[in-house]
């Protein structure tokens, strides 16, 4: 009996043991992070710091960086904390990193990532929170079909940007009658053609065929005998990063380029173009949402401050855009005077005025940030100033996207 | 160290968890947890290495998804999504017990990646690349507190009806499988019958994980339904320990707590991910489970000491 009593009582006490013990290996691995205090605001930038995307997440925060020292970490009256988190440029592990954020950090807001798959995660996290959130830029349906009060988007519609690289491709080929696809197989090479075939017409352009290659692609010459077959007058690429250089490096092998041209429809500028051969990039039209030579007061301290961060080399898309998402965050926080995401919002909508890619709109109606998409062509290497000097911009294109392609229904209340 | 000991460990930290850190972690620990357990189903018990259990995760949380989208109650979404992800397991579990060993792995990742494909391609139906956006949670749970209420109940749930499974005799049977499949045939068990079974059951848990899963965030990211999802379910299955029940729980903790913690503080921290993989693989086969053990069994002879 009493050794019943006491098998009894050691049982409980080990029981007891191990809850102490769970309870405490808990509490030391969990330690509690620190929520935000009243005189700051936490604006979480969540980027691909690991992932097929790794090497953009630095220059990404680079270019937030950049824009945060200009007001020195300060707005509105608050102290601005700043901490980021890696997307992977996976979308369940950004959504959870941005919902662990909001929950242990008091984020109010956020920018990023750099994916849309991922993006279209984070929006709905934003959306659930109530956390204002802005896309660099990628899939319309942030401003399209799954627009919420909560989300904007910095880069041009893709209407936008596929219009201007029609015009100036038929401006400086007014012969060219035909060009060929290469669209990357996911959801947004498919807008990007659909846009592209919709406005070919328009500049008197006929699609001689089409390829779709999944994304990682990297073995084109299938796909460049079957188009060269149809004699197009350009290879029009909807295709981004190590895809679009290792098709422009294979055209130029297989003798297409320099001879008739290619165009980059949606590319990074630098952070591609310095990847290429100066051969290769000869006769090369690509359309970016940024280019280190925009010619605005704006754009020359940026590019200033960050060569004098990247040891001379000028920014790309991914600082343009970290840095554009970061100056337009804290301009709607500076209208408001406040750090209210809804009050920052409404300060937002509708806004317009001049910035570092020059005259932009707010759209309250789906929260698009209409403003210039740029597009540039490659110089032969004796006419560069220096390495960088890759290419001048020929034109630049605001045309908004027609309201009645734009799928943003209703873009709700707070 | 006892299951039941595990088993309380595991208790104090479905309890005290949400209080020292975001429930979303929490919860997805948990979400992932019966992922792991229902792996270990067939690692650990029957000795089948799976790389293609984010199929059954994802179709799982798709169907829950879709329904959910189209107003289903939350009692018809989940056993329906259950009930498609058993059914679905059967017939590529046909097809995946036929062979053994290396083959048996490149036929769960080749259905896995076929899988992916369809998900990836069918952008009507699944929203492709971009995910399946927009799936509500029933009133009830709209409330982070009650759905990790919720979803601890499911967790505590699948653990029970899995401890009872590894525990009768088809559980045993299956050990024996694992063992020495020749002699388990010679005495007269349908081996490829068993393994079916096994892959059934472990499936069919995924896919009710991946059911509540699709409620969490109100997505089905693409990626969950990608190999390298399988791959993490393995990594969390070994680095908790495939010798104990309880194991992979601590393995999905475990792993979602380095990688929240270490990418905090380094950018290269996937690198110590695989340090860790190797460390476990070569020194450590029992997992977490056996580290917990030898401190435990180190503490116990240290005051039993005279």
């Amino acid at each position: 009996m009493i050794s019943r009593l006491s098998e009894k009582l050691r049982s409980l006490r080990t029981m007891g043991l191990s809850m102490a013990g769970a309870a405490a290996l808990a509490t030391v691995m969990f330690l509690p992070t620190q929520s935000a205090a009243e005189e700051e605001v936490v604006i979480l930038g969540i980027w691909p710091i690991t992932g097929p995307y790794a090497d953009m997440g630095p220059l990404l925060d680079r270019g937030v960086e950049i824009a945060l020292e200009e007001v020195g970490y300060k707005v509105a009256g608050k102290k601005i904390k700043y901490i980021t988190r890696d997307s992977e440029t996976k979308a369940g592990t950004a959504a959870r990193r941005a919902q662990g954020a909001i929950d242990s950090e008091g984020v109010k807001f956020i920018i990023g990532p750099w994916s849309s798959g991922v993006a279209l995660a984070v929006t709905e996290v934003a959306k659930k929170n109530k956390v204002m959130y802005y896309f660099s830029g990628g899939t319309e349906d942030i401003t399209g079909k799954r627009c919420h009060k909560y989300a904007f988007m910095w880069a041009a519609n893709a209407w936008t940007a596929m219009d201007a690289n029609l015009k100036i491709f038929k401006k400086f080929n007014p012969d060219a009658k035909s060009i060929y696809l290469f669209v990357v197989d996911y959801a947004f090479g498919w807008t990007l053609q659909k846009y592209v075939e919709k406005l070919a017409p328009k500049y008197g352009l006929k699609i001689a065929g089409v390829d779709r290659h999944p994304l990682g692609h990297r073995e084109y010459s299938s796909f460049i005998t079957k188009a060269m077959a149809t004699k197009p007058d350009a290879v029009y690429m909807i295709n981004f990063g190590l895809d679009a250089i290792s098709a422009v490096r294979q055209l130029y092998n297989f003798g297409f380029t320099p001879k008739k041209p290619v165009i980059l429809s949606w590319s990074a500028g630098v952070e591609e173009l310095v990847q290429m051969d100066p051969a290769m990039r000869a006769n090369l039209q690509f359309g970016t949402n940024y280019y280190y030579t925009v010619d605005t007061p704006g754009n020359k301290s940026f590019v200033d401050a960050y060569k004098k961060k990247s040891g001379g080399i000028p920014p790309g898309y991914a600082p343009g855009a970290g840095y554009g998402l970061m100056k337009m965050t804290l301009l709607g926080m500076q209208k408001a005077n406040s750090t209210d995401p809804k009050k920052v919002i409404q300060a937002l909508e509708g806004l317009k005025g001049k910035n570092f890619v020059g005259d932009f709109a707010i759209n309250g109606r789906n929260h698009q940030t209409v403003r210039p998409y740029f597009v540039a062509r490659t110089k032969p290497e004796d006419k560069m100033a220096n390495k960088y000097d890759f290419a001048t911009i020929q034109d630049i294109s605001s045309t908004e996207q027609p309201r009645d392609l734009n799928q943003c229904q209703d873009i709700g209340g707070f | 160290m006892r299951d039941r000991n595990i088993f309380l460990i595991v208790l104090a930290f479905v309890v005290i968890g949400p209080f020292v850190q975001p429930k979303v972690i929490i919860t997805e620990m948990l979400i992932f947890g019966i992922v792991a357990v229902a792996n270990n189903i067939m690692i650990g018990y029957t000795g089948m290495l799976s790389f293609g259990q984010a199929m059954f995760f994802g179709i799982g949380a798709y169907v829950a998804g879709l329904l959910l989208k189209a107003g289903m109650p939350l009692i018809v979404a989940l056993p329906v999504g259950t009930l498609f992800v058993l059914v679905l397991s059967i017939a590529v579990g046909y097809f995946c017990v036929q062979r053994t060993g290396l083959y048996f792995i490149c036929i769960t990742f080749a259905f896995n990646q076929m899988f992916y494909f369809i998900a990836y391609s069918w952008t009507g139906l699944t929203g492709g690349e971009d995910g399946l956006p927009g799936i509500p949670r029933p009133s009830l749970l709209l409330d982070p507190v009650a759905f990790y209420v919720f979803v601890a109940v499911v967790f505590l749930a699948c653990l029970v009806a899995m401890k009872r499974i590894v525990d009768s005799p088809l559980g045993l049977i299956c050990q024996t499988i694992r063992e020495n499949p020749s002699r388990a045939a010679a005495v007269g068990y349908n081996v490829k019958l068993y393994k079916l079974t096994a892959f059934t059951i472990a499936s069919t848990f995924t896919g009710l994980a991946g059911t509540v899963y699709a409620m969490l965030y109100g997505i089905v990211p693409i990626d969950q339904i990608h190999w390298l999802k399988s791959g993490d379910f393995i990594f969390m299955t070994l680095l908790g320990g495939t010798g104990n029940f309880f194991g992979p729980i601590m393995g999905a903790v475990g792993y979602i707590w380095m990688s929240e913690t270490f990418s905090l503080y380094w950018a290269r921290w996937p690198l110590i991910m695989g340090i860790v993989f190797v460390v476990v693989v070569l020194y450590l086969r029992g997992g977490i489970v056996e580290l917990i053990g030898k401190v435990y069994g180190s503490i116990q002879r240290a005051r039993e000491a005279p």
